[in-house]
């Protein structure tokens, strides 16, 4: 089993490895079981030695490392790496000028010691749930390489779940970090909205775009949550708060109340998804149901939004260069430049509307729960998956739980669960009240720390 | 003209409401006939922002527009508050 990023970080640090021997044996892994994977879409190797020599260097003078200094990592390729093309899954955006700086969470986590090695495949454009990428291929599932990896952080999920990495950075606009890191079996982050900086990452939808860490163990996603924190000017969404360190004790307060959410989260979990969440219920103590009024209508301003300002983003490029955009997508996003601006504001109504309703909820609750996906991975390349009796199209079902939430930003923190229905992962999402990311991951730990959530060794 | 908007449902009504995933039809049957009304508008909006595509094309984009449209109309009968603002909700 892989070490933790914590063990890795604590290894260099007493000198037991070093950050290139570290690093080399990640390399290993990675040539080893990439090919079948498929999660990378450009190797920084050069750079990866540079930055782990840089560590060993910093060790040898008596220098105090900083908290993640040499453990490698991947990001998703829509972070903006210096000397790389930021393709955003796209292959139209293969000819851009190669980023001149560093995004704002990869130079944080340069500023932390990690060592990244490189970058990783998604859906183009973060458009999508599944990471079939028609020019970069589909990222395949660790547990069952016939399956999908879940998108669009697909890669990054891939990449930790079949223990490429210990750490990956992705995006999540509507479910992309939480839907791969569910059909991967491993933990994710999806702070507040605002919460940490999107500066220097190829946008999606910027009312909805949040970027977060995946990571192998509780403690690691809070750490590497803890590095990513800051004020960015350049990211007008990022909020001007302090950092808010969780660290890592990650003890749930006493008296914590919890509240299973029922109504839209029930209606749409298949058996394994609501095994899951029967799992951490119990362990975490709830028994109290509750619904969050108007998830429907927060999960239908999600879509219309998304159509809207995804086709506005790229409205010029596929009036000249349609034949270029992903055929899975390019139609999608040419049907939302044609979405009136009515329906759009009526959307975005309904999403405070929502907030308000949730904020009520979060009167009554510390930490709400849900499944993260309605099913566990489906096959590569199936068009439809069938929930509860009902037949549905994949690439848009997915998301039915993960939506209602990012749309009214509030922080997830996603647990791997095997419910033991079909021998594939599940996540749960651990929906916290805004800003209490702290209580999201102490969730998970205490989850981890039970043996009930927890990642398991890839079986390929 | 665009396409008409007939809302359903309110914020209390919590399951399956959006015409989209209602009844035990589910999604594909419903989808049968729903492109129907959007149609004329999709061409002439196409049209009018400069796109050019052939008949197979248009027909997949009057589709996902329709998917679009079809969800849309469910937030139309919600009910707010009078002077409600999206703004406060999301700066942080």
């Amino acid at each position: 089993m892989m070490l933790s990023a914590i063990d890795i970080a604590a290894q260099i640090r007493s000198g037991a490895r070093s950050a290139e021997q570290v690093l080399n044996e990640c390399l290993k892994r990675v040539e080893a079981r990439d090919p079948t994977l498929n999660c990378f879409t450009a190797r920084t190797t050069d750079r990866a030695r540079a930055e782990a020599r840089a560590v060993d260097a910093a060790r040898d003078r008596g220098d105090v490392l900083p908290p993640l200094a040499g453990v490698p990592y991947a990001a998703k390729n829509l972070f903006d790496v210096a000397g790389l093309t930021t393709l955003a899954g796209g292959h139209v955006n293969a000819g851009n000028a190669p980023a001149a700086a560093d995004g704002y969470v990869i130079e944080r986590m340069r500023a932390a010691g990690a060592v990244l090695i490189g970058t990783l495949n998604m859906d183009e454009h973060a458009y999508g749930f599944t990471c079939e990428n028609t020019h970069y291929g589909a990222t395949r599932n660790p547990h069952d390489t016939a399956r999908i990896s879940g998108g669009s952080s697909g890669g990054s999920a891939s990449a930790v779940g079949g223990g490429l990495v210990s750490l990956s950075l992705g995006s999540d606009t509507s479910g992309s970090i939480r839907v791969p890191a569910s059909l991967c079996g491993i933990f994710g982050l999806k702070p507040t909205y605002g919460r940490l900086s999107r500066g220097g990452s190829f946008p999606f939808i910027d009312s909805l775009d949040h970027v977060g860490p995946f990571a192998t163990t509780a403690p690691d996603l809070a750490l590497t949550y803890d590095v990513l924190q800051g004020k960015d000017p350049n990211d007008p969404v990022c909020a001007q708060r302090d950092q808010d360190p969780v660290g890592l004790e990650l003890k749930l307060p006493r008296g914590l109340r919890v509240g299973i959410l029922r109504g839209w989260f029930e209606q749409w979990a298949g058996e394994s998804a609501r095994r899951a969440v029967e799992m951490a219920a119990k362990a975490l103590g709830a028994s109290d149901d509750c619904e969050l009024k108007g998830a429907e209508a927060a999960r239908t301003a999600a879509f219309v939004i998304t159509s809207a300002e995804g086709g506005a983003l790229h409205h010029q490029r596929l009036l000249t260069r349609y034949a270029e955009f992903e055929p899975a997508s390019r139609d999608r996003l040419v049907a939302g430049t044609l979405v009136p601006a009515s329906w759009v504001v009526r959307a975005q109504y309904i999403r405070r509307q929502v907030y308000a309703e949730a904020l009520e909820l979060f009167k009554r609750f510390d930490l709400l729960l849900a499944a993260c996906s309605p099913v566990t991975a489906p096959l590569i390349g199936s068009d439809s998956v069938r929930i509860n009796g009902q037949m549905m199209p994949t690439r848009a079902s997915l998301g039915l739980l993960t939506q209602p939430i990012s749309c009214i930003g509030l922080p997830v923190c996603a647990a791997p669960l095997w419910p033991g229905v079909d021998a594939l992962p599940m996540g749960v999402q651990l929906i916290g009240a805004p800003w209490r990311e702290d209580i999201c991951l102490a969730a998970a730990a205490t989850l981890e720390r039970l043996g009930v959530a927890g990642v398991r060794e890839a079986s390929h | 003209m665009g396409p008409r908007l007939q809302g359903r449902g309110t914020l209390d009504n919590e399951a399956g409401t959006s015409g989209i995933f209602s009844g035990t039809s589910g999604y594909y049957a419903v989808m049968k006939d729903a492109t129907a009304p959007y149609e004329a508008y999709v061409r002439e909006a196409l049209r009018v922002q400069g796109f050019s595509f052939n008949e197979a094309q248009i027909a997949e984009i009057v589709l996902q527009f329709s998917r679009v449209a079809m969800l849309a109309a469910s937030l139309e009968a919600i009910e707010l508050p009078p002077y409600f603002s999206a703004a406060p909700v999301f700066r942080p």
